[in-house]
């Protein structure tokens, strides 16, 4: 059984995403203005596609940790919930592979390791992540300068439609694997399912 | 629990809500900063210890039915 977490991604976050990708295909034509319109658009989903992935992961994060919570007696759940959601990096910072790492970390979860070991497709999907993440601050502070390691991960992409959708594609795969790699750690951890 | 009890003490997952929750042995004071939803049933919320003035303060996740309204004064 997948997580409420991939439920929201695959569900009302998907939804979301659809109706801004339907948007660019109805902005048609040559007429001058399109270009610019469009690009916005694109804009506009890199933050999108941004946003939904922090909010799978940090509802990914609150689900496991209330799982754990209600597995342990009651007398120490608010111990547990505090050492596992306190000052959480995702909640202030984008969904990138540090942060992921620090907030599942704290379940003793190794989760980029595991998810390598799960799916060969994760270590381009997370190179995929780092660009829409690289493309997304710059976008989101009309700043866009860039150091000579963000050019290198950033080569040949530019936040055009048909990156986008690679982009959201790598952030799909990644909510499906952590979604399976965590379920099987919590069921290690709790001898149960932990949803 | 009359009505009125009940009603005094349910608090609305609002942020800027201030609200006690336990910590370090106490009830403390702190803000609600976010309702993060209902996972399996249970509502969600981010606090955040003090008064909402120091945003480096320590914040948190608990179940909403775990905190307690703060006296009127404070609120």
């Amino acid at each position: 059984m997948p997580s409420h977490a991939l439920a929201v991604w695959r569900g009302e976050s998907a939804e979301k995403l659809d109706e801004l990708i339907a948007a660019h295909t109805l902005v048609g034509g040559t007429k001058p203005g399109r270009r610019y319109a469009t690009d916005q658009l694109n804009a506009s989903l890199v933050l999108q596609i941004a946003a939904h992935f922090q909010l799978f992961c940090r509802d990914l994060h609150t689900e496991a940790t209330n799982a754990l919570a209600f597995a342990a007696p009651e007398r120490y759940r608010q111990v547990l919930r505090i050492a596992l959601t306190s000052r959480r990096q995702l909640d202030r910072g984008n969904a990138r592979q540090e942060t992921i790492h620090e907030g599942f970390g704290r379940f003793d979860l190794d989760i980029w390791e595991r998810s390598v070991a799960f799916s060969r497709r994760v270590p381009l999907q997370r190179d995929r992540l780092g660009q829409l993440n690289t493309w997304r601050n710059p976008i989101a502070h009309q700043d866009f300068t860039f150091s000579g390691e963000q050019r290198r991960l950033l080569a040949g992409t530019s936040p055009t439609l048909r990156h986008v959708k690679s982009w959201r594609s790598a952030c799909d795969g990644l909510a499906g694997t952590f979604d399976r790699v965590l379920t099987a750690h919590l069921q290690s951890l709790m001898g149960t399912a932990p949803w | 629990m009359k009505y009125l009890e009940v009603m005094a003490t349910k608090i609305t997952p609002t942020p800027g809500t201030k609200v006690l929750v336990r910590f370090g042995g106490r009830l403390t004071p702190a803000v609600l900063i976010e309702n993060r939803g209902v996972f399996h049933g249970v509502n969600i919320v981010r606090v955040r210890l003090g008064d909402g003035s120091d945003p480096d303060a320590l914040d948190f996740e608990l179940p909403l039915d775990e905190l307690e309204p703060a006296p009127l004064a404070a609120a």
